[in-house]
């Protein structure tokens, strides 16, 4: 039996993960065109890197989360970008007014919140992926969980 | 009367608002090509025609097409970018200048950076070391409280992390700490729940202040300070570094975990990391493997696990379980909670000293 070859790598790295990293990318941006987009790039980005990276699913991961954050800063300064957020199909008036609050979330902790109750991930997993620690990633957990609960009708 | 929902309510419409709304989103993952795959939609060689493409598009992402143009260059950018809290630097910038806790003195001055107090304490603050407690550096301030549940200890500057020791935490602490505004912060020191019962809450524990006229900027080795609270169920360890006001908190934490915290002989180490769970809608992504690399070396097996953390972005920085077995070859692990994440193999090598013989990860 023939070890895998690279493109074969890469290829179930990218059919394991396309699906659940344009979701995130949604989540954090609001836009599904814009999320495809950018879930597209961090695994270009990834083939670029393959040889040097040692976790692929948390390399795309890491760099989705920073091009979110950056796009969403750009966005914050072009009103033609921040517009791109998709019309959304009304759902339950809970989960309309949740996300309400949620995207109205500082950057830093609408990134956690997700990555925390969307992705299922523990504190130190987050804390590699946004570059601190694991006790400042449960503080901003803490701190939006205040602010929706503050919020929430 | 207005009623709050709970933090478990909260949490529960969080969870369920996400799942509804990544549901807007159709990808089929299984249809997909990677990239260098002869995918259609994500061919490298395409790159350059996307990038003009995205020029000439208002749904253009800016950096997206200078990170094709200029590759490796933007991602090293983007790693660096990471840990914007400068985490790894400071730790890094405190173990070099301080290398044994004992040996060095310190000199950050008399006026600690923030304005900390317990309200909880029944007696302090009281000048020295807690109960217990390590004595302090030559330089180094140390005050402690004394509350009912254990001591909450203070020293400026920290002491550095160790290359080995106890692991050092509670799970009564680290989930309660909360900043109301950019200058006040409270830690919360939470009851140990009994089985079926929710957490409660007694009122702050500790609160930390900004100090209103601040300090000039201390030398790098006193810009961290150490906190350690004593629960009921075990003991907290956290470093504390003065953040600007616009971080909306006053102070930020660093991690001060020893990087190995338990030793073990066994007969046989674990030689794989446990697959990436995924998300429970794909498959998972498969383990890396990384073979020997004799120049990541060092005179004790634990610098060479030191050198390996310091060339991966992204990996445990603490907590690992050095697994020696018989045949003298040593495994640095760690354990992410659904088992063995990161494994390290540090070997001999021909000079005598130890290198890396090679690393397996999850992936995830």
């Amino acid at each position: 039996m023939t070890a895998p070859s690279r493109e074969e790598l890469l290829d179930d790295v990218y059919r394991s993960r396309v699906a659940a990293m344009t979701r995130l990318a949604y989540l954090m941006t609001g836009s599904a065109a814009v999320a495809e987009e950018l879930a597209n790039e961090a695994f270009l980005r990834l083939h670029e890197r393959w040889d040097v990276v040692d976790e692929p699913a948390a390399y795309v991961r890491t760099v989705l989360v920073n091009l979110c954050l950056r796009w969403r800063r750009r966005a914050a300064t072009r009103p033609d970008e921040s517009r791109r957020a998709d019309e959304l199909v009304a759902s339950p008036p809970d989960i309309d007014e949740t996300w309400r609050l949620i995207q109205e979330l500082p950057d830093p902790l609408r990134i956690v919140l997700v990555l925390r109750y969307y992705e299922d991930l523990p504190a130190t997993d987050i804390a590699a992926i946004v570059g601190c620690s694991p006790t400042t990633v449960r503080t901003r957990i803490h701190r939006a969980l205040n602010r929706l609960r503050k919020d929430m009708r | 009367m207005s009623h709050r929902p709970s933090r478990h309510v909260v949490e529960d419409r969080v969870r369920a608002t996400l799942r509804e709304r990544s549901n807007d989103v159709q990808v089929d993952g299984r249809a997909a090509q990677a990239p260098g795959t002869a995918s259609p939609r994500l061919d490298p060689m395409d790159a350059p025609e996307r990038v003009e493409r995205r020029r000439g598009s208002r749904r253009s992402v800016a950096i997206a097409a200078v990170g094709i143009a200029a590759g490796s260059a933007i991602v090293v950018a983007t790693a660096t970018t990471l840990a914007p809290d400068g985490d790894t630097a400071d730790r890094a910038a405190v173990t070099a200048t301080s290398p044994s806790t004992t040996a060095v003195p310190f000199d950050c001055g008399t006026a600690l950076p923030i304005a900390l107090r317990v309200p909880s304490a029944t007696r302090g603050p009281i000048d020295g070391p807690a109960p217990g407690a390590p004595p302090a550096s030559e330089g180094q301030l140390v005050t402690h409280w004394l509350r009912a549940d254990g001591p909450v200890e203070l020293r400026w500057p920290a002491s550095p992390p160790l290359p080995f020791g106890p692991k050092t935490s509670s799970a009564s602490v680290v989930d309660a700490m909360t900043a109301s505004s950019p200058d006040h912060m409270e830690i919360d020191v939470m009851r140990t729940p009994a089985p079926g019962e929710m957490a409660t809450w007694t009122g702050a524990d500790v609160v930390v202040d900004r100090v209103p006229a601040p300090v000039a900027t201390p030398p790098l080795q006193c810009d961290v300070m150490q906190l350690t609270i004593v629960t009921t169920d075990g003991q907290w360890l956290a470093g504390l570094r003065v953040t600007p006001p616009e971080q909306g908190m006053p102070v930020e934490t660093v991690d001060l975990q020893p990087t190995v915290v338990e030793r073990r002989a066994v007969d046989t180490a674990p030689d794989v990391a446990v697959r990436c769970e995924g998300d429970g809608r794909s498959a998972r992504p498969p383990n890396r493997s990384r073979g020997p690399e004799p120049s990541v070396r060092g005179d004790e097996p634990v610098d060479v696990l030191t050198q390996y953390i310091a060339r991966t972005p992204g990996t445990a920085r603490s907590g690992y379980i050095e697994m020696t077995e018989p045949d003298g070859s040593i495994t640095y692990a760690s354990d992410s909670g659904r088992g063995w994440s990161v494994l390290v193999f540090v070997g001999r090598d021909a000079a005598g000293g130890w290198s890396l013989q090679g690393s397996n990860t999850s992936g995830c």
